[in-house]
């Protein structure tokens, strides 16, 4: 038992995560051709617009979808509908909490890979400035009011306000890159265009086509540049305190050497500065866990699973994961 | 010369398969009433069906149903077997999802059994919530992807395969689609059975299969005006088959089979005519190079960013 925690503690975690996010792009994107299908509550982008290829469906399109319903059919069966699917939401949710990012979502895979060619063509990354980082941080927050909000007003009036047009249906399917990127991957480019049949519909998927060219862009340039502003992050959030998966910090062991915040995509600096709380999920945390294989101290850091340590930070794997960056680097 | 012997081959052939299908086709019809979504969550709504007669033009409700059967395959392939009393055909959907109906009639005419069939899919936005409570957690049953079997309660059916275009989520057919389909007799593809399709708005043509047993068409495009986005037009695929073999049938002697089926489909104008995709990957690529040019020169003259140290893990 001890030599299996000890592999683990020393794996690659790289390699393990490169392969891990492989097979779960492969069966989110190409699933469907195998007669996969995870159901429709997926905590990860597996887009309902890759029509073939999914192998399970996103979220967030399902809930725009339930919260389309009038009042009348809402307090229905729809309404029933609507719970069960946020329930099961959760459930899967639960499970691996916030690393459905960091290992499953088929968008955040594209964002790594995307770094990934940025360090071998040698190019140098950018980040958001500290001035404007609660703001961007609140983008999210704001996205997934917006697309709670507009579905409902579709079909029913609210404080009198006029119902908005049908075209806003699913207004943040509208603007994911998701919606165009991910059936690319089977060959399907159907979902670049711009509709003119209304000045929604014009307005919406001119918004999308520009998110997708920002997002190509961005990612290449900013680490998960994306997920700083995904409303589906901003949702799991809401329920991540009860999940099963937790990182966990030992404040005390803690020297605040910094490794664990450089290592991280989403330039979280608590994780490096807090030595107070002990679940480290915070709002943008995507769970890869890099920080724990950066972290030098013995169990400083930890991905623990319904109270069993899984993967600590230990002095012995750090070296070595060290040792095989610089072999790495070497061979470059 | 060439181009009028292949007019002149076309015609005839068309006019060879003409006596083949009947002049009155029959099909299944939804009737839907405007209270389809305010049933509780207790009661299951009660659909409706008519059988209609003649073309989509002009056409009769039957009122005689008798000797008439309905198969309804669930989402889940469970079959259930209806006896039909009177004009009226209702079954009350208990999950929600796609449900597959077919009619069955026989009746024996000048010495021919004519067996009629017509199948319809619908689609049921509510259940009775215990009922349809695995369906909601699940999604989609793991088989609902693939085209469907022919069912062995009907030994003449066609199948529509899934259209090829992909341009919107897999609900609704449109104008300029590829709709392609499939003859089963007794369970195996008949690839010689040609298709005889009829729109509502007049347009009919007598479809060949290919040699791989596809019978496939692009639904005839029209123009729309913006106001005309969610018109919906009916068309109907017949397919008959005759089959030498006699026998009796409620006392009367037959020396032919006439197998028919129908299936009415609705159609609505193609997304893909209000799109332009070249103007969507433009954009696209100008926000690109904006964007890229935009990030070159704001950082050619900043240090390398602090961050970037010996370990990084990616």
């Amino acid at each position: 038992m001890s030599s299996l925690k000890k592999k683990i503690n020393n794996m690659n975690l790289i390699r393990f995560r490169f392969w891990f996010q492989i097979v779960a792009f492969v069966l989110i994107v190409y699933g469907g051709y195998a007669s996969l299908d995870l159901g429709d509550k997926l905590p990860t982008f597996a887009c309902v617009f890759n029509s073939e290829g999914t192998g399970g469906k996103c979220y967030i399109g399902m809930l725009q979808h339930d919260l389309k319903n009038p009042f009348e059919i809402f307090t229905g069966f729809a309404g029933y509908a609507f719970l069960i699917s946020l329930i099961m939401f959760m459930v899967w949710f639960w499970v691996l909490n916030k690393s459905w990012c960091g290992f499953v979502c088929p968008l955040g895979t594209m964002q790594d890979w995307l770094t990934a060619l940025r360090e071998k063509l040698k190019i140098r990354f950018s980040e958001y400035s500290w001035a404007s980082r609660s703001n961007i941080k609140s983008i999210k927050y704001i996205l997934l009011i917006l697309l709670l909000i507009i579905p409902v007003m579709i079909s029913n009036s609210i404080f009198g306000l006029p119902k908005l047009p049908n075209g806003l249906s699913m207004p943040f399917c509208d603007i994911c890159p998701g919606r165009m990127l991910i059936p690319a991957f089977t060959g399907n480019f159907n979902q670049f265009y711009i509709d003119f049949s209304s000045k929604t519909d014009l307005v919406m998927t001119t918004l999308g086509m520009i998110i997708v060219g920002l997002f190509l862009v961005g990612s290449f340039i900013k680490k998960r540049f994306f997920c700083y502003f995904c409303p589906m992050a901003a949702l799991q959030y809401i329920f991540s305190k009860p999940a099963l998966l937790k990182l966990y910090k030992d404040g005390a062991k803690c020297t605040k050497c910094g490794d664990c915040y450089r290592a991280c995509d989403m330039d979280i600096l608590e994780i490096a500065d807090d030595v107070t709380n002990k679940n480290l999920v915070t709002e943008d945390c995507i769970l890869c866990l890099k920080c724990v294989a950066a972290c030098p101290e013995d169990g400083c850091l930890e991905a623990n699973f319904t109270g069993i340590t899984i993967f600590e930070s230990t002095k012995e794997g750090f070296i070595l994961r060290m040792a095989m960056n610089k072999q790495k680097e070497s061979h470059e | 010369m060439k181009y009028n012997f292949y007019k002149i081959s076309y015609i005839l052939t068309f006019l060879g398969f003409l006596p083949l299908f009947g002049d009155n086709s029959i099909w299944i019809e939804e009737f839907k009433t405007k209270s389809c979504c305010t049933t509780g969550i207790k009661e299951p709504v009660h659909k409706e069906f008519y059988i209609k007669k003649g073309d989509l033009q002009n056409n009769e409700t039957i009122s005689d149903l008798s000797n008439a059967k309905l198969y309804i395959r669930d989402m889940n392939d469970q079959i259930i077997e209806q006896n039909i009393d009177g004009k009226k055909i209702s079954f009350a959907p208990l999950y929600k999802g796609s449900y597959h109906l077919f009619f069955e009639q026989k009746s024996v005419q000048n010495g021919v059994l004519h067996v009629l069939f017509s199948s319809l899919r619908v689609y049921n936005k509510e259940g009775n919530i215990t009922k349809s409570l695995l369906k909601e957690i699940r999604g989609k049953t793991i088989d609902s992807k693939q085209t469907k079997e022919p069912l062995a309660q009907l030994p003449f059916e066609i199948i529509m395969e899934r259209p090829i275009r992909k341009h919107h989520i897999n609900c609704c057919l449109y104008s300029g689609d590829i709709a392609p389909f499939k003859v089963y007799y007794k369970g195996k593809l008949q690839k010689n059975i040609p298709l005889k399709v009829t729109m509502e708005s007049g347009w009919t043509n007598v479809i060949k299969p290919s040699n791989d047993g596809v019978i496939s068409f692009e639904i005839p495009r029209n123009r729309y005006t913006e106001k005309e986005k969610k018109h919906s037009e009916k068309m109907i695929v017949e397919a008959t088959y005759k089959v030498n073999e006699s026998g009796i049938y409620k006392g009367k002697a037959y020396h032919d089979i006439k197998y028919t089926m129908t299936m009415p489909l609705t159609f609505g104008p193609s997304p893909l005519e209000y799109e332009s995709k070249m103007l969507g990957f433009s954009t696209a690529v100008g926000v690109m190079l904006i964007f890229s040019l935009g990030i070159y020169y704001s950082r050619r003259k900043k240090r390398k960013t602090p961050k970037e140290i010996w370990f990084d893990e990616n």
